[in-house]
């Protein structure tokens, strides 16, 4: 009996923490207005695999922040886009993204908590199949004069329903980040992770560094490069590679009315064992996205977006292109 | 031979003597703009009439007590460029006489006599009216610096720039008032303008970030810290 009310009470308890936390978040200290936008776009999608065709895209994003304390805030990120292709296969494919972060800060720093869902229920118009993504991330910041220094355990767990490649991944990331000066920063990141295929008898250990620099060009320009290699090893041998990642992007704003982004990435991934792998193959993949909008209002944005990349591979089923154009309107209440 | 030259015992040859005594009045009796202006109109082509007029521009500055350090650079840029000289002393007078009229408004009060100590803030000032920034809007942009009087450069570069990207001067001058109030260090101002287009990517609108900004402005210590907070 002492046990059961004690279990009554625990629960109690938690039903009041939760209850607390949602009237924090809707009768906030300092709640922000959040963020809601639609989209709908036209599209026209090039790949190697299909024929160009022409689409319709349509989105929608749900942003807020809102303050429980002086010294901690939340904040929801949800987005949905939908795909439909009438010429192609007049299949609606779909990909969404939901977060839910906790920011702490404390006298020299920040704890974040941070949960996230990412998943498509038909797949999407890249190609990826129907999945659901679980992310998790507890980090700590903590900020000096000029050097911010950080650590943080995180996770995700990939089920794809129609395919046997469900994995678990858990890593933990140590930086290192110097603001000189406003113009210019630089960071320093070591990743060490470990995966494991749970309908499979694979594992495999991760370790990366990064390397970036980023910063500001005047008043409306800035600017950011990023380089990383790692080293992936794997229970199966045949999987086991070198990775080089290059990344850099630009965002220019010379008004209120306008942006331009511009970003651009390289991938080479070096298999160690080639001869051991089903196909042998060693992949390099590069590509460019370029995004500009307008508004006269804050409101009604036009919108264009313009990518391409390109796979090389060793095994042919692995090569491909894709080009991306893509033309709409953006709505934010 | 220095001894002997002390002592009179070594005559220097006319030439010389006249040389050296006339690079010495020179020296002693020319002021020390009239020394870089001179210096900087020997490395010009300009006639000797457009010379004299320059040189009597300077002068006549110098007695409105115009600094000769803020006018000259205008000069050099002119001559290095190769601008004629009547358009090179249309941009000197000109220059003059923002100096003269910001003057006159830094003297209305507390805030701008000290800064009217600095030439650098002087000349900034002179320099937002050539921009086309108003008198009672540098006014405004003074007076807000009365707790951080140092802050009057960053601050006014940040405000042409909010301008020029979009903002109204009232929330302009309300971001500018609430940045000379935080602790932000002066020389990370320009990462304001960085938060307003990263706001305006994740479609927040400018005025709706500028009041998250002042909400949060007196929490943060850098703008790093402050980005965390307002999206």
């Amino acid at each position: 009996m002492d046990l059961l009310e004690k279990m009554l009470s625990r629960r109690r308890t938690w039903i009041a923490a939760v209850f607390l936390l949602v009237f924090a978040g809707l009768f906030p200290a300092h709640g922000y207005a959040p963020t809601l936008l639609v989209g709908f776009y036209g599209q026209e999608f090039f790949s190697s695999d299909q024929s160009g065709q022409a689409g319709i895209r349509g989105s929608a994003l749900l942003s807020w922040r809102t303050l429980i304390a002086d010294n901690a805030s939340l904040a929801l990120y949800a987005r949905s886009v939908g795909d439909l292709s009438p010429l192609r296969d007049g299949q609606l494919y779909d990909s969404h993204t939901l977060s839910l972060d906790a920011l702490i800060r404390s006298r020299s720093g920040r704890i974040l908590l941070e949960t996230g869902l990412l998943g498509s229920g038909n797949g999407t118009i890249e190609g990826q199949a129907p999945y659901l993504r679980p992310d998790w991330h507890v980090g700590y910041e903590h900020s000096g004069d000029y050097i911010v220094t950080a650590i943080s355990y995180s996770g995700y767990y990939c089920w794809q329903p129609e395919d046997t490649e469900d994995s678990l991944f858990q890593g933990l990331t140590l930086g290192l980040a110097l603001d000189p000066s406003i113009r210019l920063r630089y960071g320093l990141e070591f990743l060490g992770g470990w995966e494991t295929w749970t309908e499979g008898n694979r594992d495999d250990l991760l370790g990366s560094v990064e390397a970036s620099a980023g910063g500001l060009i005047g008043y409306f320009h800035d600017w950011s490069v990023a380089a990383r290699g790692g080293l992936r090893w794997s229970s199966q041998s045949g999987e086991s590679n070198l990775f080089f990642v290059l990344e850099s992007g630009w965002a220019w704003s010379p008004r209120r009315q306008l942006s331009l982004e511009v970003d651009a990435f390289a991938r080479e991934e070096l298999y160690l064992w080639p001869e051991a792998a089903a196909q042998e193959y060693d992949e390099f993949a590069a590509g460019l996205d370029f995004r500009g909008d307008w508004t006269a209002n804050d409101r009604l944005y036009l919108v264009t977006e313009l990518s391409a990349a390109r796979r090389f591979a060793d095994a042919s089923p692995e090569r491909r292109w894709i080009v991306t154009a893509r033309a709409g309107i953006e709505f934010s209440f | 031979m220095k001894k002997a030259i002390a002592a009179g015992g070594i005559r220097l040859p006319q030439p010389l003597f006249i040389f050296i005594l006339c690079a010495a009045l020179l020296v002693v009796g020319l002021p020390i703009y009239a020394q870089s202006v001179e210096s900087a109109l020997e490395r010009s082509g300009y006639s000797q009439t457009h010379k004299h007029s320059i040189i009597t521009f300077f002068a006549e500055a110098e007695q409105s007590e115009i600094p000769t350090d803020l006018l000259l650079p205008k000069l050099e840029e002119g001559i290095a460029k190769g601008i004629p000289a009547p358009r090179v002393l249309g941009a000197l007078m000109k220059e003059a006489d923002n100096l003269l009229r910001t003057r006159a408004l830094m003297l209305r009060s507390e805030e701008g006599r000290m800064l009217l100590v600095d030439p650098a803030s002087w000349a900034r000032a002179a320099n937002l009216l050539s921009v086309g920034v108003a008198e009672d809007e540098i006014e405004q942009l003074i007076a807000l610096c009365d707790a951080r009087i140092e802050g009057f450069r960053p601050a006014s570069y940040l405000y042409v720039a909010v301008m020029e990207w979009g903002l109204s001067g009232d929330t302009s001058l309300d971001l500018i008032g609430a940045l000379l109030s935080s602790s932000i260090p002066l020389d990370s101002y320009m990462g304001v303008m960085d938060l307003l287009t990263i706001g305006r990517r994740r479609r927040i609108a400018p005025e709706e970030l500028v009041q998250r900004i002042q909400q949060h402005l007196g929490r943060a210590k850098s703008i790093k810290e402050l980005e965390k907070w307002i999206y």
